[in-house]
């Protein structure tokens, strides 16, 4: 390069650093116009401007000094003794604070001078206000902050004795539970730091140090921010920011420089914890190269902690058990597939510790039965702290995309409220900072609806910002806070913003995404006609919505709802076209981009489609769907054992569809097949509940086939396996009605010998309560158990009443079953 | 071990027949600023045992204020001592770079000990030769970018001091450092085997 070529570079590069990052593209593009050569130069310099980060050209020597400037120093009312030791940030100094009585010791930290780039000081002030707020037993307290003569920033904090916890741990020679026990107060304190918008970011055993009498303390909130996502994308999309970090314990959207969230702690205290158990590192991590150490992170799967634990002297070898599965349920890749907060981790810990079933299980693919259960999906509040961030998230976007307006420089005020000036009222209590979180961010888009009235852009964005605030306060579909009213207004604001927008293909995307969330409300309120009317409208909007992708994901999910809210209804022919509709996407995804990913999905729509198919009498096609499942299923299996929980399920649907199809005997193969596979399932893991459940479900269903095949002996031992199996599922108090309508059904069927009606009643009773809309296939058995306990007058009406409300395109056997209830008893 | 104060004179005077132009005396000057960080680096080592690393700019600093002192001196020559510890600086780490080049590695990330008391991360050492050579080539699109690199990063001298040294704007400093920082780091990325650069760990 010339250097006259170089100058123009080098201007361009610096006048784009001094703007924001989301101005840098159309700066660039402007400046560099009709020279791509030029344009990539500087995009290129940007790129490893943002990768080069503080420690590229940092001084190369780092000299060892006796003449140390700071010791014998005071800083406020502190007198410096010696240095502790230093980090990336600085160095930590032993202090005693000389003008009390009792000789107070405490740790200072400066920031070492020299790296006087802009962004450490800013980390540094960070650090200084959130470490402010936190007041945790387990946590460091920042006692005082300043800046010496010589402009260094420093601060005050409690000076801890201790050891790192993993050295800790080996040292004292503790067992696995007293191991467990002591990272549960480390959770408790993450916790409590996330409850207050502060991420850790940097979880390591370096960080966490364990006082001689075992109380863990988290240190070193240097790289921690309030949750804030990063925007690393700048230029061309070539730039990423590298974030301080320890790739050793960074989860991959660290990595990836991808927006962090609580979740990235709880990654983090994953992998702390493999560490405590196993005795070693979940991964070898040699590598000096940055794309080696990210495609290790990202890429591959640990072992299972039993599998590579490395026992320490004297210490009794981890044994394969639900330690694993909470260890890997922490670790995944998906941050919204680890537990929701580090509480949730502790929580499965203690169950563990209790000898309680844990949450965490091995990752398995969606099957069958995932489709019956997500019935139940009414939105618990699950994860406040998700929720939160999500906020969080939504506020960012907007607060970066206004600053870059410049227009409306009051919002910075509104946003920093929004992060820092609620930590009061988040310490008084979680509920009320939520709701205040949402009012603000509801505010605060009001406002930006106004002053967007002329302004496409802003109109989207806040469209956006309504619809997220929405899922926030009430979407069944996910973790809520179970504002449903609140959502509703929410959902309608952005549907009312939506609809002034220009039209288009966009703005048909943006206005079937509103009707959505309405929808889905209606549909929770159990006011199916308005919840199939907003559907509708939303498919009719996504089909002229063009091929974007967003388009399509909103199709299929409409598809999805629609067949689901018809299949509530009865309506199996409506829902089975539905479905085949989403079966259709789910096969063009699985082609366009095959993987694991897909594969699962389209696993998944292929066996709600093939049920639906089935009832709707399309047995045909159902058989083909099923089949193509079952090849799918058998051959993610081979490559993992853990996937045959999806062969089962899918062999048990094809006995089901045969059964259907009049073909009895050939039905009772793959149910047999089904049932070998869950029994390993149930003895491989007593504590698979799910596997129990199937196993129960299979064999109940079988018992009707051999019945029917004349097979009557197999018949009745398979329903004594069925009912013994589902008894103690059913018995607790918190049964899937599914289950329960099952287990009545069992009850109910000729080949149980002890013919248990009144029971069966009560079952089949608890299951319809819990239903609102009734469910007709429940109210089928509802009949069934009223009139095996001879109460004819309401079988009959119970059918009478299913019949009334029972769509044309219900499923025949059903309705026919219904109809046998109405004739009087024999 | 030589006494500072016999050359303390000296050096003031060196200094001092420097900034009235006399560009011999910067040849005479090396030798004594270099024995200086030498003796300097090797005698803080000894005090400190453990082999703690702290302080990246305590070296140049410390040589100055022993070789100089607090005496009057036009802040002139103040610059032009930085300016030959600057060069001086590059030179001895690049010598050593060189000679560990040679010499059999240790393992990974250890620190290794340069004439007792000057620390540096051996991966760093590498990048040292790599830097070098690219600076080499931004001198000849820019000196003065090339400059201020070896004043910060060799000699760790702050945004500000280098700005005094070169008597230019502090934001001048910035401006420059941040190109040629953004533009070496690309340049070095290319020469590592492995491309990608090494991992900012905290």
């Amino acid at each position: 390069m010339s250097p006259e070529q170089w100058r123009q570079a080098r201007r361009i590069f610096e006048d784009a650093l001094d703007r924001a990052p989301g101005e840098r593209d159309a700066f660039l593009r402007e400046a560099c116009t009709g020279k791509p050569e030029l344009l990539e130069e500087v995009a290129s310099l940007l790129a490893s401007h943002d990768q080069a980060g503080d420690i590229f050209l940092s001084p190369v020597i780092e000299a060892a000094s006796a003449a140390d400037r700071f010791e014998g120093r005071e800083l406020g009312p502190y007198r410096v003794l010696h240095r502790l030791g230093h980090g990336g940030m600085g160095a930590v100094y032993l202090a005693e604070r000389a003008d009390e009585q009792f000789r107070r010791r405490v740790a200072i930290k400066l920031v070492r001078p020299g790296y006087d780039d802009g962004q450490l000081l800013r980390r540094f002030g960070n650090e200084r206000q959130m470490l402010a707020v936190l007041d945790h037993p387990n946590i460091v307290k920042l006692l005082d902050a300043g800046v010496t003569e010589d402009g260094i920033p420093y601060f005050v904090m409690d000076y801890v004795e201790g050891q790192p916890i993993d050295e800790f741990c080996r040292t004292r020679g503790l067992s696995i539970p007293e191991r467990l026990a002591l990272f549960r107060q480390v959770c408790a304190a993450v916790h409590y730091a996330h409850r207050n918008l502060v991420v850790h970011r940097d979880l390591k055993p370096g960080n966490i140090l364990v006082t001689p009498d075992g109380v863990p303390k988290l240190l070193d909130f240097g790289i921690a921010k309030l949750l804030r996502p990063e925007y690393g994308a700048g230029a061309i999309g070539l730039t990423r920011t590298m974030q301080p970090m320890t790739p050793e314990y960074a989860s991959p959207e660290q990595m990836l420089g991808q927006p962090i969230t609580t979740s990235s702690d709880v990654y983090s205290l994953g992998v702390l914890l493999y560490r405590l158990v196993a005795g070693r590192h979940p991964y070898e991590m040699t590598s000096s190269s940055a794309a080696e150490l990210e495609r290790i992170v990202c890429e591959t799967n640990p072992e299972r902690p039993s599998a590579a634990a490395k026992p320490e002297a004297g210490q009794k070898r981890l044994t394969a058990s639900d330690v694993d599965n909470i260890v890997l349920m922490a670790m995944r890749k998906e941050p919204q597939r680890r537990y929701p907060s580090a509480e949730h981790l502790s929580e499965d810990i203690r169950r563990y510790l209790a000898k309680e079933p844990v949450a965490a299980r091995p990752d398995t693919l969606l099957y069958r039965t995932t489709k019956f259960v997500s019935r139940q999906r009414i939105g618990v509040a699950a994860s406040v702290l998700a929720a939160i961030a999500l906020i969080a998230g939504a506020v960012e976007v907007v607060y970066l995309k206004r600053v870059a307006e410049k227009r409306y420089a009051d919002l910075r005020h509104s946003a920093s409220f929004m992060l820092f000036d609620l930590d009061d009222e988040l310490r008084k209590s979680v509920t009320a900072a939520r709701k205040l979180l949402v009012t603000e961010a509801v505010a605060e888009f009001d406002r930006m609806a106004q002053d967007a009235r002329y302004d496409e852009g802003l109109k989207r964005e806040a469209a956006n910002g309504y619809h997220k605030i929405g899922d926030i306060q009430g979407n069944p579909a996910r973790s809520n806070l179970g504002d449903f009213n609140g959502a509703r207004e929410s959902y309608n604001k952005e549907l009312e913003l939506s609809k002034s927008m220009q039209p288009g293909q966009k703005t048909n995307t943006a206005i079937a995404r509103a009707h959505m969330g309405l929808g889905r409300l209606d549909e929770l309120n159990g006011a199916r006609a308005e919840a199939l009317g907003h559907f509708q409208t939303a498919l009719h909007l996504y089909e002229s919505a063009g091929e974007s992708i967003e388009a399509k994901q909103g199709f299929r999910n409409v598809s999805e709802e629609l067949g689901e809210l018809q299949e509530a209804r009865g309506d199996v022919r409506a829902a089975s076209e539905y479905y085949a509709k989403s079966l259709e996407y789910a096969r063009e995804l699985d082609r366009a981009q095959p993987g694991a990913k897909t594969r699962s999905a389209l696993l998944a729509e292929s066996f709600v489609a093939g049920f639906a198919m089935a009832r709707a009498g399309r047995i045909e096609e159902s058989l083909g769907t099923v089949r193509d499942a079952l090849r799918m299923a058998r051959d993610l299996a081979a490559g993992n054992d853990s996937n045959r929980r999806d062969e089962a399920a899918a062999s048990g649907l094809l006995g089901y569809v045969l059964y259907r199809a009049g073909r009895t005997e050939e039905a009772i193969a793959p149910y047999e097949d089904a049932i070998g596979i869950f029994e390993k399932l149930a003895d491989k893991d007593p504590k698979d509940q799910r596997a129990r459940i199937d196993l129960g479900q299979m064999e109940g269903e079988i018992a009707e086939v051999l019945w029917a095949a004349n097979r009557k002996s197999e018949a009745r031992e398979a329903t004594g396996k069925a009912l013994t199996i589902l008894q103690p599922v059913a018995d607790s108090k918190n049964a899937n009605p599914y289950v329960l309508a099952s287990y009545a059904r069992f009850l109910l069927a000729p080949s149980n010998d002890r013919r248990e009606d009144a029971s069966a009643l009560r079952y089949v009773q608890r299951a319809d309560q819990a239903e609102k809309p009734p469910n007709p296939d429940t109210q089928e058995a509802l009949a069934a158990a009223y009139a095996a306990t001879h109460d004819f007058a309401h079988a009959r009406e119970t059918a009478k009443r299913a019949l009334d409300s029972l769509p044309a395109g219900a499923d025949a056997v059903l309705r026919k079953k219904l109809e046998g209830w109405l004739r009087p008893p024999p | 071990m030589p006494d500072p104060a016999s050359d303390e004179h000296e050096v003031t005077a060196l200094l001092g027949r420097l900034s009235g132009g006399n560009s011999e005396a910067a040849d005479r000057l090396a030798p004594l600023i270099y024995s200086e960080l030498h003796r300097l680096a090797a005698n803080c080592m000894r005090r400190e045992r453990g082999g703690h690393t702290l302080q990246p700019t305590a070296l140049v600093h410390e040589a100055y204020l022993r070789l100089v002192g607090q005496r009057d001196v036009q802040w002139k020559s103040r610059a032009h001592f930085y300016s030959i510890a600057g060069h001086i600086m590059r030179r001895i780490l690049l010598d050593f770079a060189r000679k560990r080049l040679s010499a059999k590695r240790g393992g990974a990330g250890v620190k290794v000990t340069l004439d007792e008391g000057l620390v540096v991360s051996e991966e760093r050492l590498d990048d040292i030769l790599l830097i070098d050579e690219a600076l080499h080539r931004l001198a000849e699109m820019d000196e003065r970018q090339s400059r201020i690199v070896e004043l910060r990063f060799f000699a760790g001298l702050s945004v500000e001091e280098t700005a005094q040294v070169l008597e230019i704007s502090p934001i001048t400093v910035k401006r420059d450092w941040n190109s040629a920082k953004a533009w070496l780091y690309r340049e070095i990325s290319k020469a590592r085997p492995d491309e990608s650069g090494t991992v900012a760990a905290g």
